[in-house]
């Protein structure tokens, strides 16, 4: 009884640390055309962040794309600061700085959404977690895109 | 006259004289397993004072060599406790430790480190570029508003 407990215990502390993003990479991770990045530790340690998980979906029909705007919006609800436009009444790009974890690593969730042909929609959700702050994220987005 | 076995007198001789010795605590571990199994197999009411104790004495035995039934239930109820809380720290540690980096691209792997953070690298250009846009937007906002002024 102890031992179910204390495991019921660990599976709920361990899903309560979770974006509802990293939830959509898990989902979404084998859909047709998927690509996901794992990466922990390693050489990302140099960024100071502990993993990386990303989900692009190059073609998301709408109901998926709608999917993980709405999941985008839920973690929008819990994040302590957040950068987000919109285009036509719908999340085109967010990055969300979560409250940190139990272990005190922060928690980003950054998410882009872009048109694609035959009114499919291009995806791309990042979960993040790592002792970075926001603003040397930013700077590492910004000098990765040069 | 009736006639005495030897075997029996023997066997009585010796029950008596380590009896003597058992209670005055100089017997050896061989003497007394020998006046256990003499015992055990003698049915005269004579040793049966003697049987008693060493009966008493093997069931004491039996008992100190063992944990008591609430020593052991704490025992139980720790080792329980040990394990429960080994399985929730190695729950809440799995996948923590040691590195990863590895991609699914339409479900085929890809576990090259570098084209792996190629992808990374490509993934936040995106992001970059959406973020550019947005600031860009900002920017043409803040500039309306200004001229507006």
């Amino acid at each position: 009884m102890l031992l179910i407990a204390c495991l019921a215990m660990a599976g709920i502390a361990l899903g309560a640390d979770r974006t509802e993003a990293a939830r959509m990479i898990d989902r979404y991770a084998s859909s047709h055309g998927a690509e996901v990045t794992v990466i922990k530790g390693g050489d990302l340690s140099r960024y100071s962040i502990s993993e990386y998980h990303s989900l692009t979906l190059p073609s998301a029909d709408a109901a998926t794309a709608d999917a993980i705007a709405a999941a985008v919006g839920t973690d929008m609800a819990s994040a302590a600061d957040r950068e987000v436009s919109y285009h036509d009444g719908r999340i085109k790009y967010a990055f969300l700085t979560l409250p940190p974890d139990e272990a005190g690593l922060n928690r980003y969730v950054i998410y882009v959404c872009n048109p694609a042909q035959n009114g499919r929609r291009r995806v791309v959700l990042i979960d993040i977690k790592g002792k970075a702050t926001a603003r040397q994220l930013q700077n590492l987005i910004k000098i990765t895109s040069k | 006259m009736m006639d005495q076995n030897p075997h029996t007198d023997n066997r009585t001789d010796t029950i008596a004289r380590l009896t003597e010795r058992y209670y005055a605590g100089l017997t050896s571990l061989e003497e007394e397993r020998t006046l256990r199994q003499l015992l055990a197999r003698d049915e005269s009411h004579e040793h049966r004072p003697q049987r008693a104790t060493m009966a008493y004495t093997a069931m004491m035995r039996r008992r100190s060599s063992r944990p008591h039934n609430s020593l052991r239930k704490a025992m139980s109820m720790a080792a329980a406790l040990t394990a429960a809380v080994g399985l929730t720290y190695a729950a809440l540690t799995f996948g923590t430790d040691g590195s990863e980096c590895y991609a699914m691209v339409d479900n085929r792997m890809i576990d090259d480190p570098t084209t792996v953070t190629a992808m990374m690298e490509a993934t936040l250009g995106e992001v970059a570029a959406a973020r550019d846009d947005m600031h860009a937007a900002v920017a043409n906002q803040l500039n309306e508003i200004s001229l507006q002024l």
